[in-house]
């Protein structure tokens, strides 16, 4: 699981991560940090190489315990759309054809007249 | 198993190929343990991450069950096999094609004045004034020529107010009037008068017995429940309801007249009582609606008063009240679910104007209002009482349909607030059972849009479509009922 | 009662023709009209041919015209308005028509592009067109008041263009008479077909179009051809887009009754837009006899997924039959669904029939029963 498995740190109502990108593309950070935009607000330093540094900022009475598993949930979300991606990617192409296809001005089926 | 005779291929022969490919699909959270996964036009499967890893890592083996429901319901396919295609393409044009058929909802304000003063009121007047809050004969007039120049081959005229009925002698002149142009037109046309009833006299009634008229009424729940929320100076608006209900019943038949219920922080505590309520008075179907955030609510803090968790226990509780009926033989229906349930099920959809995308302002629904201005939802005229214009369309003094239809703001708004293209919406698996609400976020977020991960319409939709997929899931009785509702 | 249609039995008692002809039975003289005698006696002039009762050998008056037969008794049953073929050379007489039927089948070929592991009727890789010509000229001998005639094969599109010119001639000649066709629906998927069908404006043609399964791999090991579904449901829907009337026809047995719900769930979903669902008792004829023991399942133990099954389609609208089961297997809530399916001539009824409550209504079984039928037959009574 990579970076979830080491310990977090919350220092200053924030946790530090740093994300690998050969791991995680840069689109599904983001998409994971907005739909957490609730409970964090996911600051995102300049990239290094692979790797991207990120502070998660919490709001001010924001406990360690609840931080800590927001963090862990975060993970599991960046998983699922690191896979949304690769989904998405793959069915691009036959998306385009069958909308296409559903949208053309060629009679699909004729009801009974 | 015996084999056939030997001229005959057994089943191997005919086996697909153990390489698949996906078709469009999108997948969130069930639980802990499970996913729920959608197609392109919501059709769903739950599995367990490990069976998503499977088969979005082409892991899937072809004897697995798995792989045959995900066949049939058109997640992947193989290349031998292209039927899949045809038959998506033909159902995503299914579920699309109802929105060319345009505006079939025309709302009618006929006045603003009023004899309730319910707390939870966006728009009402109290007052004798006619001239300054009824809406004109002229603008009614210019009104129908907007109806009757929509396509739509099914038209519904509902008629709100204020108490609509304090102008009663317009809403016979509306109903007239349209049934006139629809000798020509020839449209399927359903006129709806929505009322407390208080002034449900001989005369109202036997012109709704001629023409057909539907009525549709406020009953928030039990006596003391229902007057709270809705006094009514010098009366009691519970049993004012009630004895319309029975003469309108008498009148026209049981199902002439339909009940809404409101939500407050009141009614959160109490829906099991609500929902009796409904079935002591005959009633078949139930609508457990969340609180607006709009109008007068604001203001006398009632959207404050309770957190989207407070409702989703009322639902929750509401909806288990109901099933257990509904396994007693009582026939009772929730509304929310049965159209999230036709979203999920029924191949068209549903015509629900409130829970589309492109979402149903002005394509689906138009308000005329009693001073001629034209609104795009019944909401966007609350927002403007609160000093938000943005969802009127013009007036009537200067607008067509066809000005409407190609109304810059409108297309502004209705492009911007597309599911399709919204973050977080767009990747969601929730996404063809689910809605825009751009009046909703225009309200709460001041952005037609809106960041879903703070919004109270998204939190709920998910948290109820959650429910109800386990329940189909995990409890068969339940499943049986909810199934029958369709 | 299982009659046959057709074979051996003819008598020839003078001068005959020298090939094959058809003819209808009648009581006025025509070129194409038979006489049928109930009684020895004068046989009037003017007639195509003569069908006499099997009389006691004795003296009989002198028989002077041509194509006077001695009609064996199997084939007592043909009466006025029925069409036959007549073969002097074999003695054959063949019923192509029979006006006293609900419904009449023509058969048009025995080729097929499919090979059902139940067929009813199995493929004969032949050339058969001399069928269609013959049904062009018996359809004009047919009469208008006729409800309902069935087209079936083998795989009636293997006709091409004279399967259109066929259900153009019914059209013309039988404006009132529905037109059911059998069908796998392939050859439909791409060309011209459905479209030249559809633009005969048939005032009531509808097919009848099989289809197994949900998923491609099932339904291609049920008709063994690799790619039929596909092409069975680019051709339903090709006959959709241009109006024909379609209806699914699905038979029950070992080999498909599993899948009855995962079905009935694709049919509601897929294709809403046919104008029909017919759930089938297997026929213990041709391959379903060959495969039996493979393909035999009592009617008993698939109830609950025949049941829902018909449930899932009814609450998403479309019409749905049960065909060839009789009552007494079916679960009591299945039997407003239940139709008298069974052509008559291979229909039958027990014994144990005769004293049941639902007799007038219910369909009987295939005649081809006694080959194996359900532990569940017995007369039912209602409470």
């Amino acid at each position: 699981m990579g970076d979830g498995d080491r310990e977090l740190t919350f220092e200053d109502g924030a946790v530090r991560v740093v994300f690998d990108l050969r791991v995680y593309r840069q689109t599904a950070i983001q998409k994971a940090a907005y739909r957490f935009a609730d409970r964090f607000t996911a600051v995102l330093g300049a990239r290094d190489g692979h790797a991207l540094a990120a502070a998660l900022q919490f709001k001010p009475t924001t406990s360690a315990a609840t931080a800590r598993e927001a963090v862990r949930q975060f993970y599991q979300e960046l998983l699922d759309q690191e896979l949304r991606e690769q989904i998405a990617d793959e069915t691009t192409a036959v998306r385009t054809l069958i909308l296409a296809h559903a949208f053309s001005n060629v009679d699909l089926i004729k009801r009974d007249a | 198993m015996t084999d056939l005779h030997p001229r005959f291929a057994g089943r191997a022969a005919f086996a697909p190929r153990a390489d698949y490919r996906l078709l469009p699909c999108r997948f969130l959270a069930l639980d802990a343990a499970r996913v729920v996964v959608t197609n392109e036009v919501g059709e769903h499967v739950v599995m367990t991450r490990p069976q998503l890893r499977a088969f979005a890592g082409h892991g899937l083996a072809v004897h697995d069950p798995l792989y045959r429901v995900l066949k049939a319901k058109h997640f992947l396919f193989d290349d031998e096999s292209r039927a899949a295609l045809d038959l998506l393409a033909l159902k995503v044009r299914t579920r699309a094609a109802p929105i060319a058929r345009l505006t079939g909802l025309h709302i009618f304000v006929v006045t603003l004045r009023c004899d309730h003063s319910c707390h939870y009121c966006q728009v009402s007047r109290q007052t004798a004034d006619k001239t300054q809050f009824d809406m004109t004969p002229a603008h009614a007039d210019r009104a129908l020529d907007i109806v009757f120049a929509s396509p739509s081959p099914a038209i519904k005229i509902e008629f709100q107010g204020g108490e609509s009925l304090l102008n009663f002698a317009l809403i016979r002149h509306i109903v007239l009037e349209a049934e006139r142009r629809n000798a020509v037109a020839g449209r399927d046309l359903q006129f709806v008068i929505a009322s407390n009833l208080t002034h449900v006299d001989d005369e109202v009634l036997a012109f709704a017995r001629a023409h057909r008229i539907f009525f549709s009424t406020s009953l928030d729940g039990p006596e003391d429940l229902h007057n709270a929320n809705r006094p009514l100076r010098g009366g009691n608006s519970h049993q004012a309801a009630l004895a319309g209900i029975a003469r309108i019943r008498a009148a026209l038949g049981p199902d002439h007249v339909s009940a809404l219920m409101t939500t407050t922080p009141a009614s959160l505590p109490r829906v099991a009582e609500i929902i009796d309520e409904y079935v002591r008075h005959g009633f078949r179907s139930i609508f457990l609606r969340s609180l607006s955030p709009y109008g007068f609510a604001v203001r006398t803090r009632l959207v404050g008063g309770y957190d989207i968790a407070d409702w989703l226990a009322f639902y929750r509780e509401g909806l288990a009240h109901i099933l257990a009926l509904n396994q007693r033989g009582v026939a009772i229906r929730e509304e929310l679910t049965a159209l999230l349930l036709h979203k999920m099920f029924a191949p068209s959809g549903t015509a629900y104007v409130d829970l589309q995308s492109p979402a149903g302002i002005a394509i689906g629904a138009l308000v005329y209002n009693y001073d001629g201005k034209i609104y795009a939802s019944d909401e966007g005229r609350m927002l403007a009482e609160m000093a938000d214009p943005s969802f009127c369309l013009g007036s009537l003094d200067d607008q067509s349909f066809a000005s409407l239809m190609t109304h810059d703001g409108l297309h502004g708004m209705l492009e911007d607030s597309l599911a399709e293209s919204a973050p977080m919406c767009a990747d969601c698996a929730f996404l063809p059972w689910c809605g825009a609400d751009p009046t909703f976020h225009r309200a709460t977020q001041r952005d037609v849009v809106g960041h879903k991960a703070f919004s109270a319409f998204c939190a709920k939709q998910m948290a109820v479509l959650r429910h109800l997929v386990t329940l189909l899931e995990d409890d068969p009785a339940a499943a049986r009922v909810l199934r029958s509702w369709l | 009662m299982l009659i046959k249609l057709g074979g051996r039995g003819l008598r020839a008692l003078g001068p005959v023709s020298p090939r094959p002809f058809l003819g209808r039975i009648s009581d006025q003289p025509g070129a194409n009209e038979i006489y049928l005698a109930r009684a020895p006696g004068p046989l009037p002039a003017g007639f195509r041919a003569y069908l006499l009762p099997d009389v006691p050998a004795g003296p009989t008056a002198p028989i002077e015209v041509a194509d006077a037969y001695v009609l064996d008794p199997q084939f007592a049953y043909l009466a006025a308005g029925d069409v036959i073929r007549i073969e002097p050379a074999r003695g054959a007489v063949q019923a192509i028509y029979r006006r006293a039927a609900r419904t009449n089948s023509l058969l048009v070929t025995e080729r097929c592009n499919n090979y059902c592991v139940m067929c009813s009727q199995p493929p004969k890789a032949r050339d058969d067109a001399w069928l269609v010509d013959e049904l062009l000229q018996a359809i004009p001998l047919i009469s208008p008041e006729t409800g309902e005639l069935g087209i079936t094969g083998g795989e009636p599109a293997l006709l091409g263009p004279r399967l259109v010119e066929l259900v153009a001639r019914m059209r013309d000649c039988l404006p009132t008479t529905a037109v059911h066709i059998l069908s796998n629906g392939r050859l439909f998927a791409t060309g011209d077909l459905a479209r030249q069908l559809a633009q005969l404006r048939h005032p009531d043609l509808m097919l009848g179009i099989p289809l197994y399964a949900d998923v491609p791999e099932i339904h291609d090991y049920v008709v063994q051809a690799r790619g039929a579904f596909d092409d069975t449901i680019r051709g339903i829907l090709n006959l959709k887009r241009h109006g024909v009337r379609v209806e699914l026809r699905f038979v029950i047995h070992a080999d498909t009754y599993q899948g009855l719900p995962a079905f009935a769930q694709f049919v509601a979903r897929n294709l809403l837009f046919v104008d029909h669902v017919a759930l089938m008792g297997l026929e213990l004829m041709g391959f379903a006899r060959t495969n039996l023991d493979a393909l035999w399942i009592d009617p008993l133990d698939y109830q609950a997924e025949l049941g829902a099954a018909v449930d899932i389609l009814a609450r998403a609208g479309v019409r749905v039959s049960i065909y060839n089961t009789p009552l007494c297997v079916l679960d009591r809530a299945l039997h407003h669904v239940a139709r008298a399916s069974i052509s008559d001539w291979k229909n039958a009824y027990l014994a144990e029939c005769d004293a049941c409550a639902a007799r007038d209504r219910c369909g009987g079984l295939f005649a081809s029963s006694t080959v194996r039928s359900s532990r569940g037959i017995r007369r039912v009574s209602f409470g």
